[in-house]
């Protein structure tokens, strides 16, 4: 079955093995994460399930694009709940719940009206990467203003933002131009999903990495 | 892949991807310099601050010391001369030594007296700041080499600690007037301005360069200065050669208590009015400094 995968066609197919880092990490520490880091597994779990039915129709050729629909809308709630905490104490945390209303809305009407379920959402996918950019900074700053963290290499949440920059920022080319590369060959669509395979297997280790470094009773902090 | 145009897209979105991967990197790499130096700078700060505030508490264990040795100084060099001078009168008794060692007796007893009132102000608890600072300065006036200017103007009375500790301050000032100004008119003014207490001190003696006080502050502006970091205030320090000193001291006014709260009624009035006159019938008395 693999002789007719190209080594990037089989990085992106295995690429879905790497979501199982941070659920295994996570199932080992899940009693003493905090709630943010719950919302972080939770995503980890839920991107398991997407992308292994994503897969499956990969591998059946039938086009998985719909599943990308409800996955942005997933995966942002998730993360954005997991933010909500973590910006917890700034101005933008109170403005978190109608940002979610407004990005559900806008995912929903695009659907509906602009990019239907046989095309990428990229517009969404832009709206979620910048949004999530906005709040990694906005979580930088918080940690500026209080200084209350002083070894950043210790706080698991540090981890999940920088993944969340380094990730959504590195894509969002590939979320801008996703439509575009079914216009050329599918040797550059592979090229380049390759390369987003690789930003994914390195955003699930450093969730991996974040939900290792959880110290244990962590969740008694509140 | 082989178009040139889907080259050129390819090419295209390698920067792209890379720019932004490097670009969010430098955020993250960015960030963690910046908050390093940040709590490096307050990791410096707080030891200055600790350094600083040690450097204070020293000064004032010293200060104790200090008058600590006086006391002992006091006693051993007058109280207990005299008494040993009485001592000798009543083992080798003649007939005029009583007198005499009757008359060293009621200087010991004064001496003894005068000690005590610069232990601890006599008149401060009972009376308040200003009768403890016309004992302090009376004596010094009464040697006619420096003339005293005072003005009171806080309407309650502050409390005790308060009091004490600008009773101190004061005490520190005049004594380095005294130690080196070689001042002829000194000003003390107290004065409140809603929840914050204002002491004002000049003199017109020969001043000093604050610039050289800063880098090398003498044992009594160091105390000073640690007093009025305790009571949360401010000090400031204006002197320049030649042209007098002058400090002023701002406060927060801590839960002042009026002089007679507490007191109502007719049972208030007269307690009030035997306060006053055992206030203006002590009012005689004075502190012994200027004997020193």
């Amino acid at each position: 079955m693999h002789e007719s995968y190209s080594l990037e066609q089989l990085v992106i197919l295995y690429s879905i093995v790497s979501t199982l880092l941070p659920l295994f990490f996570g199932a080992l520490r899940f009693r003493s994460l905090p709630k943010e880091m719950k919302k972080i597994y939770g995503l980890s779990l839920t991107s398991f399930f997407f992308d292994l039915i994503g897969t499956a129709f990969w591998l059946l050729k039938t086009s998985n694009l719909w599943i990308g629909h409800i996955q942005t809308l997933v995966e942002f709630l998730m993360l954005s709940s997991a933010f909500r905490i973590a910006l917890s104490g700034i101005w933008l945390q109170k403005q978190m719940k109608y940002i979610v209303a407004l990005f559900v809305s806008a995912g929903i009407l695009n659907t509906v009206f602009l990019q239907d379920v046989h095309q990428y959402n990229t517009y969404i996918k832009i709206l979620e990467a910048t949004l999530l950019i906005g709040f990694s900074l906005a979580y930088f700053y918080k940690l500026a203003k209080e200084m209350k963290v002083e070894h950043l290499e210790r706080e698991p949440f540090f981890w999940v933002n920088t993944g969340v920059l380094i990730y959504f920022s590195s894509n969002l080319f590939v979320f801008t131009y996703s439509n575009y590369l079914l216009l050329y060959s599918q040797k550059l669509g592979i090229r380049i999903w390759f390369i987003h395979a690789l930003f994914f297997i390195f955003f699930n280790c450093i969730l991996a990495f974040a939900l290792w470094i959880v110290p244990k009773n962590s969740s008694l902090r509140g | 892949m082989d178009r040139p145009e889907e080259l050129e897209f390819a090419w295209l979105m390698l920067i792209g991807i890379s720019l932004t991967f490097l670009l969010s990197l430098a955020v993250v790499m960015f960030f963690v310099y910046y908050q390093r130096r940040l709590f490096a700078q307050r990791q410096d700060m707080e030891a200055l601050r600790q350094e600083e505030q040690e450097k204070r508490l020293k000064a004032i264990i010293s200060a104790q010391e200090q008058e600590r040795s006086r006391i002992a100084r006091d006693l051993h060099d007058e109280v207990g001369v005299m008494l040993s001078t009485v001592k000798l009168y009543l083992t080798h008794g003649k007939e005029d030594t009583s007198s005499k060692a009757q008359a060293l007796l009621d200087d010991t007893v004064n001496t003894v007296r005068r000690i005590a009132r610069n232990l601890s102000p006599q008149h401060l608890g009972q009376f308040g700041f200003e009768r403890a600072l016309d004992d302090m300065c009376e004596p010094l006036e009464q040697s006619g080499e420096l003339i005293i200017e005072r003005s009171i103007t806080i309407m309650e009375r502050l409390p005790r600690e308060q009091e004490i500790q600008l009773h101190r301050m004061v005490q520190e000032l005049l004594n380095n007037t005294l130690k080196h100004a070689r001042a002829s008119q000194v000003g003390i003014s107290l004065e409140q301005n809603g929840r914050e207490v204002c002491l004002r001190y000049e003199d017109n003696g020969r001043g000093m360069d604050l610039v050289k006080a800063e880098s090398l502050p003498s044992l009594g502006l160091r105390s000073l200065s640690g007093r009025v970091e305790v009571l949360s205030g401010t000090l400031e320090l204006q002197s320049a050669p030649g042209e007098g000193f002058q400090a002023v001291i701002t406060m927060p006014l801590m839960g002042a208590t009026s002089v007679f709260s507490g007191m109502k009624g007719l049972n208030g009035d007269m307690n009030r009015n035997a306060l006053e006159g055992e206030a203006s019938a002590s009012s005689g008395e004075g502190m012994e400094v200027s004997e020193h």
